[in-house]
């Protein structure tokens, strides 16, 4: 279960800066016993989301990162043979419908098929999620809450979400913050004065514009963070974004080495 | 001997009035890609491309020993036409490679503004777009600043200039070192500064129109002839052009950053597709077009009619419409065009090349292991049955003490059900007859890759179809479907595949919107459109450059919208630009050497779904 990462509530919240009506879209569902499926691009900060929104309702976080060989039995849980005799491990997701937290299947595309089945009967009026090997049946509390995220622009021709899934879900949209509110947290995140987060944001801003034509992921709010950390670290500006925008973003040496020049162009050799 | 030393006469004495420092050039052609980019994230048209222009007379002022020489009378200036932005093919006018280097990149910033100067202001609106861009991009200022200082080191001494020009060229100085200084010069007909590097200029295309007009007097005749020539020469150079001919100014660009022809004619075609068009005035239209003051070669065919009803393949629905998409209205119309499945006159079997048969059959045999098939799945977390195997290993190992905390110790059966479905979308259009080499033609190898495509999807028990498409106007948009879904491939469709000549124009929208309406009513999850080209979308009337790219885009955007997955295969000589505009960067492939094509169909298939 090294996947997993239970937070603890803290008296503190971690950091996040809301977009639009998100939180309050969020509580409500959690209040109704809705599940969620938010979509956005990589690094726009779903997954922060998510964290801030557990500790807000004061709810145990349960994180699994969906990946190609994610079996069933890794969310729900398996027997293990101990000395002698077999035992039975709950899964996260098991665990999350006992203990009434909310369990948030990260980049759910990225799981088979036949995993993403097993939650089809939590996600539905039932809200129940029956266990095969030990013949039991366990009703959700009302605070249990599934969240699953996604990014819809990946490509990967045959791995997109069955619209039957996605239709279980009530869904929302995430995507990179308008360029005041992301220099915010940018300067919030790393720490830096706000006129360079300013200065990054604007410069997101126009990378983006080449998503899809020259690049197949834009520039997310996490890298512009990393950017700024490096920054306030003491790397030299031009330094921080070939590392921390540039080269990330592209492979092809013309991109970076154009990437680089809209930098310039925008902070200034240095 | 004479002739010895007016060489070197003409090599000294333009060396000396030509400022060009030949170690410090920089070529677009090694920058150009990187260019792209930056003109795009600067907030450029991304629909534009970015292409070469070669030198053009100016009005411009010359010195003495320019005029000695004969020299300075072309330079070449970055300027916007139609669907390009054209950047000098090479910059040597500074003294080191980073600045020629610089240079380009802010003119590339400038034009990144989507603004074409005015021609009779174009100072004023040059230090308009100065101060835009050094205002967006503060960073630039200080690479303006070393640009322009070494731009005024390059321009003429103004105590040296006729009197007519002097204020002119003060003024202009002071703007190159103060975008922001105030200026209220205008410049006249008669009085041209010497061009700025750091500036963009209006299209020379329309300048020498325009200065033809004025002296009007010339030899029309010659021009023409010169015209035709120059225009129908797609090789056409533009490195150190040595030409001395006036009429070549017809000539702005290089043709090969060209498509089509028409391209080139700055005409407004949307009055020609009106609803009730009459074919033949088109047609009659088309032979009437001028460029600049100069007529077309008239040789180059511009319709194609359609064959007589005895030679012709059999129509299957009368006209199917569908909408098309009117950027400049950005508006969808619906009804637009009308669309007929046709199938095609079998006149011979199949007979296929030896070499071909033997390619197919390999890869067939290769494919046919990628047949689904149920197989058991050793050492699975979870399972039908204990794995036995890995039960002994474990029990082994932690009576050793080496237990591992995660034993896989079941098997399973693995069903590997392929839930998709392909369409094949080939581009039948006359392009296609062009030949590849020897006594091939683009169709042959098209028809040879459609033949081992369904031999190899056949063989892997896939759900496909093959279909292709051409155009003659709106009105005839021709789908042929060589394999439906539902029929098994046999000779019947080897023989349809082998009988598809080309025919006509490329819509690919319409033929899009079509294969979307087939594919998107199969009942599998995942959908692949796959759209075999040899270059834009084009027809006879005004669906051609930017519009037939915006209507094709926006059908591959709608195939998207349906859940479908559109992939462009491209065989076009060139990988351009268009492509990624249209399909997106990750939707599209570039085949270099078509010859390749009939192997790497399937292998793109295989590494697509696999």
């Amino acid at each position: 279960m090294s996947n997993t990462s239970p937070l603890k509530h803290s008296d503190s919240l971690s950091y996040y800066q809301q977009q639009n009506n998100e939180v309050a879209l969020f509580e409500s569902a959690w209040h109704n016993q809705l599940p969620v499926l938010l979509k956005g691009p990589t690094g726009c900060g779903k997954t922060r989301f998510v964290q801030h929104m557990a500790e807000k309702l004061g709810r145990k976080l349960y994180t699994v990162a969906c990946h190609e060989d994610l079996t069933a039995s890794d969310l729900i849980g398996r027997h293990l043979i101990g000395d002698g005799e077999t035992y039975w491990q709950d899964g996260p997701l098991t665990r999350a419908v006992r203990e009434g937290a909310i369990c948030y299947l990260d980049e759910v595309v990225e799981a088979r098929k036949d995993s993403i089945v097993v939650m089809h009967p939590l996600t539905d009026d039932r809200r129940i999620l029956p266990i095969d090997r030990t013949g039991e049946l366990l009703n959700a509390p009302p605070e249990f809450m599934l969240v699953v995220s996604y990014n819809p622009g990946y490509q990967n021709l045959l791995k997109g979400m069955k619209p039957s899934t996605k239709q279980r879900f009530m869904s929302m949209s995430f995507d990179y913050p308008e360029r005041e509110l992301e220099a915010e947290i940018v300067a919030k995140e790393a720490g830096v004065d706000l006129e360079l987060a300013k200065l990054l944001a604007r410069l997101a801003g126009h990378i983006r514009q080449l998503k899809d034509h020259d690049l197949e992921e834009s520039a997310s709010t996490r890298l512009l963070i990393y950017a700024a950390t490096l920054i306030k670290s003491g790397i030299s500006i031009s330094e921080a974004c070939r590392a921390a925008i540039a080269e990330p973003l592209s492979d092809d040496i013309e991109v970076v080495e154009a990437l680089m020049q809209v930098m310039n162009a925008q902070l200034g050799d240095d | 001997m004479e002739e010895w030393v007016g060489v070197k006469w003409h090599h000294y004495i333009t060396n000396k009035s030509t400022l060009r420092y030949r170690e410090a050039t920089v070529k677009l052609s090694d920058l150009g890609k990187r260019l792209a980019v930056y003109f795009r994230a600067l907030g450029g048209d991304p629909g534009l491309s970015l292409a070469e222009t070669s030198d053009y007379i100016h009005d411009g002022h010359r010195t003495f020993l320019q005029k000695m020489a004969g020299s300075g009378v072309k330079q070449a200036l970055p300027h916007f036409h139609n669907e390009f932005f054209f950047l000098p093919h090479q910059i040597d006018c500074f003294p080191s490679k980073k600045a020629n280097e610089a240079l380009y990149y802010w003119l590339t910033a400038l034009a990144s503004l989507n603004h074409t100067p005015h021609k009779h202001h174009w100072i004023k609106h040059n230090q308009y777009l100065s101060q835009q861009i050094l205002n967006n991009w503060p960073g630039l200022r200080s690479r303006y600043k070393i640009l322009s200082r070494l731009q005024l080191q390059h321009r003429p001494k103004i105590s040296s200039l006729p009197k007519k020009l002097q204020p002119v060229e003060r003024a202009l100085q002071k703007v190159i070192a103060d975008p922001w200084c105030d200026n209220d010069i205008e410049v006249g007909h008669d009085v041209q500064p010497l061009p700025v590097m750091l500036w963009l200029y209006p299209s020379p295309i329309n300048t020498v129109a325009e200065r033809r007009d004025q002296d009007h007097q010339g030899d029309q005749e010659q021009e023409q002839k010169l015209a035709a020539k120059n225009l129908g020469d797609k090789k056409y150079k533009a490195e150190q052009m040595d030409d001395r001919d006036q009429g070549d100014g017809l000539i702005a660009f290089r043709l090969e950053s060209l498509f089509t022809w028409s391209e080139f004619l700055n005409l407004d075609r949307s009055e020609e597709d009106t609803d009730d068009e009459d074919l033949q005035s088109v047609a009659d239209d088309l032979d009437k077009i001028t460029v600049s003051s100069g007529k077309t070669a008239s040789k180059v065919k511009l319709d194609l009619d359609l064959p007589s009803a005895e030679y012709d393949d059999v129509v299957l629905t009368e006209g199917i419409l569908l909408p098309e998409w009117h950027y400049k209205k950005e508006q969808l119309i619906e009804k637009q065009c009308a669309l007929q499945t046709m199938a095609l006159n079998i006149t011979e079997p199949a007979q296929w090349r030896e070499e071909t048969r033997k390619q197919a059959k390999i890869l067939k045999r290769q494919f046919e292991t990628l047949k689904p098939q149920r197989k058991w799945l050793d050492r699975q977390e979870q399972g039908d049955e204990a794995d036995l195997n890995s039960f002994l290993d474990f029990s082994v190992q932690r009576s050793m003490g080496q237990g591992t905390t995660d034993p896989n110790l079941y098997r399973q059966l693995h069903q590997t059900n392929r839930d998709l479905s392909t369409l094949l979308l080939a581009d039948l259009s006359l392009s296609t007859d062009a030949f590849v080499s020897g006594d091939r033609k683009v169709i042959d190898v098209i028809r040879e890759s459609l033949y081992i495509f369904g031999e190899c999807l056949s063989a892997a028990g896939e759900r496909f179809s093959i279909t292709g498409f051409a155009s003659k106007l709106r009105s005839h948009v021709r789908y042929y479907e060589l394999k439906g879904f539902e029929d098994s491939y046999d000779d019947t469709v080897r023989n349809r595949i082998y009988a598809i000549k080309p025919n006509y124009y490329t819509r690919m929208g319409a033929a899009i919107r079509y294969a979307t309406k087939q594919l998107a009513a199969q009942k599998t999850g995942q959908k692949l459109l796959l759209i075999l080209t040899d270059g834009k979308p084009n027809d006879l009337d005004q669906y051609e450059g930017r519009y037939g790219m915006e209507d094709t885009k926006h059908a591959v955007n709608a195939a998207r919208k349906e859940g479908l997955v559109p992939f462009c295969i491209s065989i076009d000589i060139e990988p351009h630009d268009y492509l990624a505009y249209i399909f997106g960067g990750q939707s599209f492939l570039h085949i270099k050497h078509i010859e390749e094509l009939p192997k790497k169909l399937p292998m793109l298939f295989y590494q697509l779904t696999h």
